[in-house]
């Protein structure tokens, strides 16, 4: 995200979109340095498709600015905006080799043949499939459609490549391979990038910075650490990873928790308490400093981890908590207090009414 | 995938396909081999009996070497070739249009598209002779209305209002197998395409044409077919005297009564017309090439 007094290589400002009634983009605004990748995370039907085809050009926006490097991109028609675009499935040219899908740009812009060859080659190099230059698309895995996609965009060298949900087609182990190998494709040749997602832990892995999206507006934006560690609201705070929920009253500026730990708490009134499942760690009740008190419910591995669920007195939904796998580990029945490792990484935000996030 | 289906004809695939590949074979297919006799024989008749029967390719052979076996037949083609053309350039566009248009307007093309086959050829091919009638056609009128004739143009009863009224009546059969492949289409290609630098029009020539290939061969075999045999129109639009293939049928079988002759014709209007749809079938599969090899 730029920063203050930094000029952003890409702006959006201000940006409304309405599907007849239904307001798709709301008032949207998002800035990118140049050579970022940035990406917009948020549910299925947030807007983030429509934010992209707005910069792409498919769409016009109904007010608001795009600026690419300074210039004002709603201005530049469709096909001439210096963007590249990798879609959801790809869209390459099913009656198209690969040769001829990475070449298209490069043929409509009518750059000279000896430069296309040469263009088309390092381009096919770089996504390593020139031994498949010519296969059909329907000859192709999906991973390696994928790298088409990617190759077609970049052979072009456009200032802003867009990546709608790239990954959401390959499965589970391809995509994590998929994510560092585009990650550090996007880093070699230094292009801003902004890439969109529904998944975050594809967003931590891949991004410099996450826009949090939510009903056609960007909730938060910012490096994933600090999305992750100090959320603006509750809902980001559980879009970005899992979290605890304890509901609870502020008085005087804190929050005292049944095992007498006080937070401190910025809003009064209803609120809820937010702890991510590997700040908590199960302790002797009657311990010192003990948030909660309850019984294991189960335990259950998870990676390099373990996952205690914990049924906490008094909270609606039982509590998540990961602890390493080496150490003492309550068993299942046991009474236990849970202790806040970090208490500045506990998140105290207001509660509406049914929500509480 | 071939065993699966393999393993469907043997599990009664077959048997339930049973009764109605018998029915196409008595209504079809029995009426298809005695026209084919009628054409390799001599029939004797008499008071509507047939009193004798002798194999002979004595019609064939007249009918290939008859001029005016030639002009029906050439004619017969032209018109059929250039009512799929014709058919082809107006159809495309509408296609096009439905696939651009916002759904409402999808809904009212697609309902003029078939509005006009719940009519009857007869009732359409009238109204064009209302339309382009010499005396009080509506064309002459309003033309020489304007001013911009000075004597009513010779329009019914010429190859020009038989191709007019055939490339209408035909349209919708066009448009339809083109408007069912061009929306089964990735939107998403076009955009590709623009974002990739090309304009609208190179759009359309590098990507949704190349794509609507199968619907243009399906739609134009079926224009073809339907234009080259069609007996109706030409007969109401194109006069008493207008002359082509299924004139000449109609002619030999209920006047001259002469059923060999008139199988001779059928037949070869049979073999000519698949001929041709085969090769348009041939074309587009070339023309698709690159799906076999995606799919090998
Ligand atoms: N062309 C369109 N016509 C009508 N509604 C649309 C159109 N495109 C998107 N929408 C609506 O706008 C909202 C945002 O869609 P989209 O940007 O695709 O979301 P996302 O990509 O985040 O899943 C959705 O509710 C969707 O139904
Ligand atoms: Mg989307």
């Amino acid at each position: 995200m730029s920063g203050q007094g930094v000029a952003a290589f890409l702006d959006v400002a201000g940006v409304s979109k309405a599907f007849g009634a239904h307001a798709a983009l709301d008032d949207c605004t998002l800035a990118v340095r140049q050579g970022e990748i940035v990406t917009l995370l948020g549910a299925s039907g947030c807007g983030k498709t429509t934010l992209l085809r707005i910069i792409a050009g498919f769409v016009a926006p109904d007010s608001g600015t795009v600026r690419l490097g300074g210039q004002d991109a709603l201005a530049m028609p469709v096909n001439r905006r210096p963007i590249g675009v990798v879609f959801q499935s790809y869209a390459l040219f099913p009656h198209m080799t690969v040769a001829r899908n990475v070449g298209y740009g490069l043929r409509v812009r009518g750059v000279p043949r000896e430069e296309q060859r040469r263009r088309l080659a390092e381009a096919l190099e770089l996504v390593s499939l020139t031994a498949f230059a010519d296969r059909y698309p329907a000859q192709l895995s999906g991973g390696q459609q994928q790298r088409v996609a990617l190759a077609r965009a970049l052979v072009l060298a456009p200032q802003l490549l867009l990546l709608d949900e790239p990954f959401s087609a390959l499965d589970a182990k391809l995509r994590a391979a998929m994510q560092s190998e585009v990650r550090r494709l996007i880093k070699s040749v230094g292009i801003t990038a902004v890439f969109v997602t529904h998944d975050q832990d594809e967003a931590m892995g891949i991004s410099d910075a996450i826009a949090v999206m939510r009903g056609g507006r960007i909730e938060q934006a910012g490096p994933p650490a600090e999305v992750y560690d100090r959320p603006a609201s509750a809902f980001v705070a559980d879009f970005v990873g899992a979290a605890n929920h304890w509901p609870d009253e502020a008085r005087g500026g804190r929050v005292t928790l049944p095992a007498g730990l006080s937070v401190p708490s910025r809003v009064i009134g209803r609120v809820s308490v937010m702890v991510r499942p590997h700040n908590l760690e199960p302790c002797p009740v009657g311990a010192e400093g003990a948030a909660w008190r309850g019984r294991v419910a189960f335990v259950r591995p998870s990676g390099p981890f373990l996952e205690i669920e914990v049924l906490v007195e008094g909270a609606p939904l039982p509590f998540r908590v990961t602890v390493p796998r080496a150490g003492a580990v309550p068993a299942p029945g046991e009474a236990v207090a849970l202790r806040v490792r970090d208490l500045s990484a506990c998140f105290v935000f207001p509660r509406l009414d049914q929500a509480a996030a | 995938m071939s065993t699966q289906r393999a393993g469907g004809w043997a599990s009664g695939g077959a048997l339930l396909a049973l009764p109605s590949l018998a029915f196409v074979l008595v209504v079809a297919g029995l009426p298809l081999a005695l026209l084919l006799s009628f054409a390799v024989s001599d029939v004797g008749m008499s008071r509507g009996a047939i009193v004798s029967w002798s194999l002979t390719t004595e019609h064939f052979i007249a009918a290939v070497g008859d001029p005016l076996y030639h002009a029906a037949f050439a004619r017969s083609f032209t018109l059929a070739a250039s009512v799929t053309v014709l058919c082809l350039l107006f159809g495309f566009p509408i296609a096009y249009l439905h696939l651009r248009s916002p759904g409402w307007l999808r809904t009212v093309i697609l309902v003029a598209t078939i509005a006009p086959l719940l009519t009857s050829a007869i009732v359409r091919t009238y109204a064009w002779i209302v339309i382009l009638g010499r005396q009080r056609g509506l064309l002459n009128q309003a033309l020489l209305g304007l001013g911009l004739i000075d004597e009513p143009l010779r329009l019914i009863n010429t190859h020009w209002a038989v191709l007019i009224g055939m490339t209408q009546i035909h349209l919708p059969i066009m448009v339809l197998p083109l408007i069912a492949v061009m929306s089964r289409q990735d939107p998403r290609l076009e955009d590709a395409a623009l974002n990739l630098g090309a304009s609208r029009l190179r759009t359309l020539r590098d990507v949704t044409l190349p794509l609507a290939v199968p619907g243009i061969g399906a739609g134009a075999s079926l224009v073809f077919a339907l234009s080259y045999t069609t007996f109706v129109v030409p007969q109401l639009l194109g006069g008493g005297n207008y002359l082509n293939a299924a004139t000449m049928i109609y002619e030999q079988m209920i006047f001259a009564l002469d059923w060999s002759k008139g199988a001779v014709t059928a037949a070869i209007m049979l073999a000519t017309c698949l001929a041709t749809v085969f090769a348009i079938t041939m074309a587009t599969r070339r023309a698709m090439r690159w799906s076999d090899q995606a799919r090998a």
